[in-house]
């Protein structure tokens, strides 16, 4: 892949993560600016489209990085494989950091200080706090599914790697709510949303107990494959 | 460093590729493999850098399966196949990319394998403009410039003009003298004659003849 290639499709992932926040800005207006980032960071598009982005500028450093090389300069392959683990780990931080970045330039921007305070839309303290939440959770779940598109496409090339992507993109399109009451608890992202939107769920805590197996389940995949990788390096082959 | 290849076996599906192989290797030597394409000498290689596990048996560096922890040979370097470069950056630039990783050498040894597979002059060219013959001399200054104690070359020779073999042929009869392993593979055996100490021709991945 040459290097124009490369830069490319690192450029289009941060275009799609910028997009993202983009379309939250646009489609929501608020005359408060902690108002305003609330609504965006629990938009679902805002996550669905970094998503997109974060496993485009993986995939394109895996294919970078997965050279003999470089791998034989290394003294352990596990090692190599956990290295490269946590270099996703701080590219999905850094990465969130600029997109949020973005987010705040754009809500200060759009924000309309002037507004009589009567009409404000004034959210609650536990708003703010639920916003902190699903922005962790959303960004620790996504961290986790970028490791294991990395693993995955270790363990069976790029088929079976988009076909996980999409599937996961897919539980993500069906999961968008209504963004329209922000107070209410909203649904949750990813996994399990059509189970749980069957219920009528409005406690945080079922929403914890929803959270705790997300990260369980994909804790789990993740495991499964980073041992299979290892296994399949020890018994057959690395490249 | 002695390399002990042990009952070594490999198979891909239901097709053994190599059957029982057994070699030992000692410092200074030159070892060439030949046989024909597809004979399993790229495999044998693989095997012995660690890329490969083999099915059955084991290869042992001092009596040490590095293999076992999923650990790579220090001071061993390979060109396997045909070389993976990076080609938008210069022929320099990805040795020094490489060099970075362990951090070992300087840009002047970095020079010096260049200069030792002629490639000084077109360093700062970018790779994806090398010819077939100046990307392998890439690929074996990738190897030497570390200066290994075990370099694995898999048709080092192909496309490379006869100026340049023989200078590569004699810097790596130098490193022998200074008791390095070198391995060698290749489909003519005439490019191994001039200088393996030994030469094993493989057919249907045994080892027909030494």
């Amino acid at each position: 892949m040459s290097k124009r290639v490369i830069i490319t499709k690192l450029f289009v992932g941060l275009i799609a993560c910028l997009l993202g926040s983009l379309i939250a800005l646009i489609s929501s207006f608020n005359s408060d600016f902690f108002g305003q980032m609330l609504i965006n960071l629990t938009d679902n598009s805002f996550w669905f489209f970094y998503f997109i982005g974060i496993v485009l500028i993986i995939t394109t450093l895996y294919n970078f990085f997965h050279n003999e090389n470089i791998i034989l300069r290394n003294n352990n392959f596990e090692k190599y494989i956990n290295n490269n683990i946590i270099n996703i780990i701080k590219i999905n931080i850094l990465l969130f950091l600029i997109v949020l970045i973005f987010l705040v330039v754009g809500s200060l921007i759009i924000t309309d200080f002037n507004i009589d305070i009567n009409s404000k839309i004034v959210y609650q303290f536990p708003a703010y706090l639920y916003c902190l939440f699903f922005s962790i959770r959303s960004l620790l779940i996504i961290t986790m599914l970028s490791i294991i598109i990395y693993v995955l496409y270790w363990n069976f090339g790029k088929k079976i790697t988009m076909i996980f992507w999409g599937a996961c993109l897919c539980l993500f399109f069906i999961s968008f709510p209504h963004n329209d009451v922000i107070n209410k608890i909203s649904e949750i992202p990813l996994l399990f949303i059509r189970y749980f939107k069957i219920l009528p769920y409005t406690s945080f805590s079922l929403e914890i107990i929803a959270t705790i197996s997300q990260f369980v389940i994909l804790l789990l995949i993740l495991s499964i494959f980073y041992y299979l990788l290892i296994e399949k390096s020890k018994r057959d082959k690395i490249l | 460093m002695k390399i002990e290849i042990k009952n070594v076996s490999k198979k891909f599906k239901k097709n053994y590729v190599l059957t029982n192989i057994n070699l030992k290797l000692s410092d200074g030597n030159i070892y060439g493999l030949s046989g024909r394409n597809g004979s399993g000498k790229s495999v044998l290689l693989k095997i012995i850098c660690g890329l490969y596990s083999p099915t059955e048996g084991e290869v042992l560096f001092d009596g040490q399966n590095y293999k076992k922890s999923n650990m790579f040979v220090p001071n061993l370097r390979a060109l396997i196949e045909k070389p993976t470069f990076f080609p938008n950056l210069s022929g320099y630039e990805n040795l020094k990319l490489l060099a970075e990783i362990q951090n070992k050498i300087t840009d002047k040894e970095i020079l010096k394998a260049l200069e030792i597979v002629n490639l000084l002059n077109e360093k700062d060219k970018k790779y994806a403009e090398y010819s077939l013959g100046m990307k392998q001399k890439l690929g074996i200054a990738q190897v030497i410039m570390e200066n290994p104690h075990v370099l694995i070359l898999d048709e080092p020779f192909n496309g490379i003009e006869d100026e340049s073999v023989k200078k590569i042929t004699k810097y790596l009869k130098d490193k022998q003298k200074e008791g390095k392993i070198i391995i060698i593979s290749s489909h003519i055996k005439e490019d191994l004659q001039n200088m393996a100490s030994k030469i094993y021709y493989f057919d249907n991945g045994k080892i027909k003849y030494e």
